[in-house]
């Protein structure tokens, strides 16, 4: 297996806007469930930034540290997605 | 629209994109494919019966179709983009398309074995930059295992979030 490379011009409109999107995307904060738990995270670090014991609680702190122009998704016990607000 | 297409161009190529939402088909399409002299299908593959019929559509029409698949590295950025600009759709759609787009590729490279297949994988350099490269195989049989090794079922993507 070999991969080749294509050069790619990163002032294409549909590239900008995709890097737009992930940047954007990474600054919203994903309530999750978490083991017994339930945490809050950015999901591109890949780790619980905060952990509570209640969801409510994982709710409330991303509430209350959302950014304007971003997003908190409130995901159920299955991960689906339950909720988002917007701020 | 495809099948107007298909009657009405001179072109010989049809190519069919798949892969799930967000996953750079678009982004690969405006990028590396608008140039060609082809009839291009921007669309995710995500059942059999749907490629089945594009494809033979495409064979009755007398043209040759091309499969261009593109794969994310990394499911968790594609998710990313998916949620910050597909507002509309469920996050049940990103799976869906997601899993049924890899399963149909696999499906298409068992069945179809004269149609062309190209492996695009889509990732982030460090410094963030979009980028696209081909996967080339020695042979099919270890183009099967790779599209073999990428199937994803039951949400498995979902546990590597935190």
């Amino acid at each position: 297996m070999q991969k080749i490379p294509y050069k790619t011009d990163q002032n294409n409109p549909a590239i900008r806007a995709y890097k737009e999107a992930v940047k954007k995307g990474k600054k919203n904060q994903h309530v999750l469930p978490y083991g017994e738990k339930w945490a809050v995270t950015n999901l591109a670090s890949g780790i619980a930034n905060y952990v509570f014991n209640d969801p409510r609680e994982a709710i409330k702190h991303a509430e209350a540290n959302a950014a304007q122009g971003t997003a908190v998704f409130i995901h159920g016990l299955d991960g689906r997605i339950k909720e988002r607000k917007d701020y | 629209m495809f099948t107007k297409a298909l009657k009405e161009s001179s072109y010989k190529d049809v190519i069919l994109l798949s892969g799930g939402t967000a996953s750079g088909k678009t982004e690969f399409l405006s990028t590396q494919l608008s140039e060609k002299d082809s009839i291009i299908f921007d669309a995710t593959l995500s059942t059999e019966l749907g490629a089945k019929n594009k494809l033979r559509q495409i064979i009755k029409s007398d043209k040759n179709p091309i499969v261009y698949s593109v794969i994310p590295d990394d499911l968790k950025r594609a998710f990313i983009a998916f949620l910050n600009r597909d507002r509309k759709f469920s996050d049940a759609h990103f799976d869906k398309t997601h899993s049924g787009s890899r399963k149909t590729l696999l499906w298409i490279a068992q069945n179809y074995s004269d149609i062309e297949i190209n492996i695009v994988e889509s990732s982030y350099t460090l410094d963030e930059k979009l980028q696209f490269s081909q996967i080339q195989f020695d042979n099919k049989r270890k183009l099967l295992d790779y599209l073999t090794s990428k199937q994803i079922n039951n949400r498995r993507w979902y546990n590597y979030l935190c």
